[in-house]
């Protein structure tokens, strides 16, 4: 009469973490490593642009860093840095000084897409598709960037970050039914802004 | 067209690619490098304790806050006491007593209306509290220009003013500047300038000699002395707009009454003189009759006080009087009066100063607050021994669970099943809270049991969750 002793898998069992918890910062820069590309994808998808993001990317770190000894490890660690990531760009949204971030980005920053194909693995567009890039870039992020704190989050992971809408309400704190609204929403703003803007330089022609 | 809903998915994927692609290169390898070293630069900064830094930047927690030790609410006072300390202490000035604040406020308010010209009357003076924060020194410059203005003002005053309104202790009749004899021989209530005894070498004042003639008057007795003081810090308020006048006063009031002393204990023997020079003191009819009280002028010997001496309870007869001599101010000049506090005479009494409140010493039955702690079991935290623990580990958790492993497994009653355990363990180390679902209420209750015997390593920090499960079968 035996019984079988099962451990379920430990989310804090990365050596890095338990570390890093004891004040290990080699081993929290490992962790910074493993973590940053994905924590700054989110970061630049919802800020609109480098500084911002590189900005925000760092101080999720710090604040993780600093929040360590109470990460009990009942989520995935990344999970929990995620949402850190998340809520930190929230609230540089609503900083205001962040907002016309995305707004200003179509005609200042568009000149150089496609500059550094060897980042994150994209392939560089040819000069024509480039140029067409452009214009469309401008005229997303300009659309994206009208949108209120919350709706653009809420898409950006939807949308961008794939995540289900159970991990975004999670994430966000609210009920997975106003994830749903928020991204109709979104998504409702986004194509009547495209298409006013689509039609708008025709009859002004 | 309208675009469609995956459309509009497109072209924002699209458009989120080229920024991805925008990404400096060589980005990534830099990045941990500059996290740490922000990391580094915002710990020294929480470190240094600046509580705008700490508070606007708290850590994002899931758990119990790391620096939240214990929830009697002694914390919280604690640290409000503390503040209010800090802030008292910060707004504190100098070593002014209070008899010196008391002095400053009651002057401020007529110097503002003599010590200015007119068309400076419509503008208002700060209050004394804003005088006593300028403590900081300023530029050289500034307070040179101060100095020149207040002495341009005072100069024009006393063009324009004929009275004694800046002159103390002057009748209508004296003279401004009187010889050192004829002060000496007539009255000691002579005529003294502010400037004549403080600052002997400012522009607009009298020269030398009469500078010592009206100093000397200003020794000759202590009423006059203390009536100097008054004016002198207003005059220094007024000009320089610091606290500085404070220490003046201070240094003066002392120097002033110490050389009444000096001068009366020197002159005493000419005491024909000075009893027939000195008029009754103004003051006096309010005395009580039962303690003879003499102005420092013409202060009488130890003996000369019997009934203090021999009083069996100098309390009712208040021996402080004896001690202290008050002396009115100027009725003109509004001030309130200015006690000197003279030292021990000899007659065995020691001066007790009025003014102080009497702190009350702690009653028989009022237990003292470090006991009050005490019994109700609070430990402070400097009592804690730090642990260097932050967390539990894995290890640690499998370690101890390992240590009930047995008595869990005997829980199995017949019916198989899969025991899912949830556990809190506080940071003591001790089990907190279990929950077990998946089995029957009687293996759930004694795995239950089984569990909440565990025990495992203390660390610091909030408490931390797990997840267990023991397969029960044969």
């Amino acid at each position: 009469m035996l019984g079988h002793l099962i451990v379920r898998e430990m989310a804090d069992e990365d050596p890095d973490l338990d570390r890093a918890r004891e004040g290990d910062r080699d081993a929290f820069g490992r962790l910074v490593r493993r973590h940053q590309r994905r924590v700054y994808a989110a970061a630049l998808h919802i800020l609109g642009n480098h500084s911002d993001a590189d900005d925000v990317t760092q101080e999720s770190f710090v604040r993780a860093y600093r929040g360590l000894s109470s990460f009990d490890g009942r989520a995935d660690f990344f999970t929990w840095l995620y949402r850190i990531t998340v809520n930190t760009a929230l609230n540089a949204l609503r900083g205001g000084k962040r907002g016309a971030a995305l707004q200003q980005r179509g005609q200042t920053e568009s000149d150089h897409i496609g500059g550094r194909p060897e980042s994150l693995g994209q392939a560089a567009p040819d000069p024509a598709q480039k140029a067409q890039l452009t214009g469309e870039l401008a005229r997303v992020l300009d659309a994206v960037s009208q949108l209120s704190a919350p709706l653009r989050v809420t898409l950006v992971l939807a949308t961008i970050e794939e995540l289900p809408h159970k991990q975004i309400a999670e994430i966000l704190e609210i009920p997975e039914g106003t994830v749903a609204w928020r991204i109709n929403e979104a998504r409702r703003l986004l194509k009547l802004r495209l298409s006013t803007e689509t039609v708008q330089p025709a009859v002004a022609k | 067209m309208p675009a469609s809903t995956d459309d509009i998915d497109d072209k924002l994927r699209a458009a989120m690619k080229v920024l991805d692609a925008e990404t400096p290169s060589g980005y990534f390898e830099v990045l941990p490098n500059r996290t740490l070293a922000r990391l580094e630069g915002s710990m020294q900064m929480t470190t240094s304790g600046t509580d705008s830094d700490s508070n606007s930047e708290l850590p994002i927690t899931n758990g119990t806050p790391e620096d939240r030790k214990e929830d009697s609410g002694l914390h919280d006072i604690r640290n409000l006491a503390a503040a209010s300390r800090s802030r008292m202490s910060s707004r504190r000035i100098g070593t002014s007593p209070p008899v010196d604040e008391d002095l400053l406020a009651s002057t401020s308010g007529s110097w503002k209306s003599i010590a200015l010209p007119e068309p400076a009357r419509m503008v208002s003076l700060p209050e004394l509290s804003e005088l006593l924060e300028l403590s900081a020194p300023t530029d050289l410059k500034a307070q040179q220009k101060a100095d020149k203005l207040a002495a341009k003002a005072e100069a024009k005053l006393r063009r324009s003013r004929p009275s004694g309104e800046m002159i103390v202790e002057m009748s209508a009749a004296t003279p401004v500047v009187q010889p050192v004899k004829a002060v000496a021989a007539s009255t000691v209530e002579a005529p003294l300038h502010i400037d004549d005894v403080i600052m002997p070498g400012t522009p607009g004042t009298s020269g030398s000699g009469t500078a010592k003639g009206t100093t000397t008057a200003a020794i000759g007795t202590a009423k006059g002395a203390a009536a100097i003081v008054t004016p002198m810090i207003g005059s220094r308020i007024a000009a320089k707009k610091s606290n500085r006048g404070a220490l003046y006063a201070m240094v003066g009031l002392g120097l002033a009454a110490a050389a009444g002393i000096a001068v009366y204990v020197g002159t005493r023997d000419d005491k024909t003189q000075v009893a027939t020079s000195t008029p009754p003191p103004a003051a006096e009819p309010s005395r009580p009759t039962a303690a003879p009280i003499v102005a420092p002028s013409v202060v009488e010997e130890p003996k000369e006080e019997p009934k203090v001496a021999v009083e069996p309870d100098p309390v009712p007869v208040e021996p402080t009087t004896a001690k202290t001599v008050k002396q009115p101010a100027k009725p003109t000049v509004g001030k309130k009066p200015v006690k000197i506090e003279v030292a021990d005479l000899g007659n065995g009494v020691k001066p007790v100063k009025k003014d102080e409140p009497k702190k009350e010493p702690p009653k028989e039955g009022d237990p003292d607050f470090e006991q009050l702690l005490k019994d109700s079991g609070y430990q402070k935290n400097s009592d804690k021994p730090k642990l260097e623990k932050k967390s539990l580990s894995g290890g640690d958790f499998k370690t101890g669970m390992a240590g009930v492993a047995g008595r869990a497994q005997g829980c199995y009653k017949g019916a198989q099943g899969t025991a899912s355990v949830k556990l809190t363990i506080a940071p003591s180390g001790a089990v907190s809270k279990v929950t077990v679902s998946g089995v029957g209420a009687a293996e759930a209750s004694c795995v239950e049991a089984a569990v909440r015997g565990a025990t495992f390593p203390a660390w610091e920090g909030g408490p931390q969750s797990f997840g267990y499960s023991y397969l029960l079968s044969e």
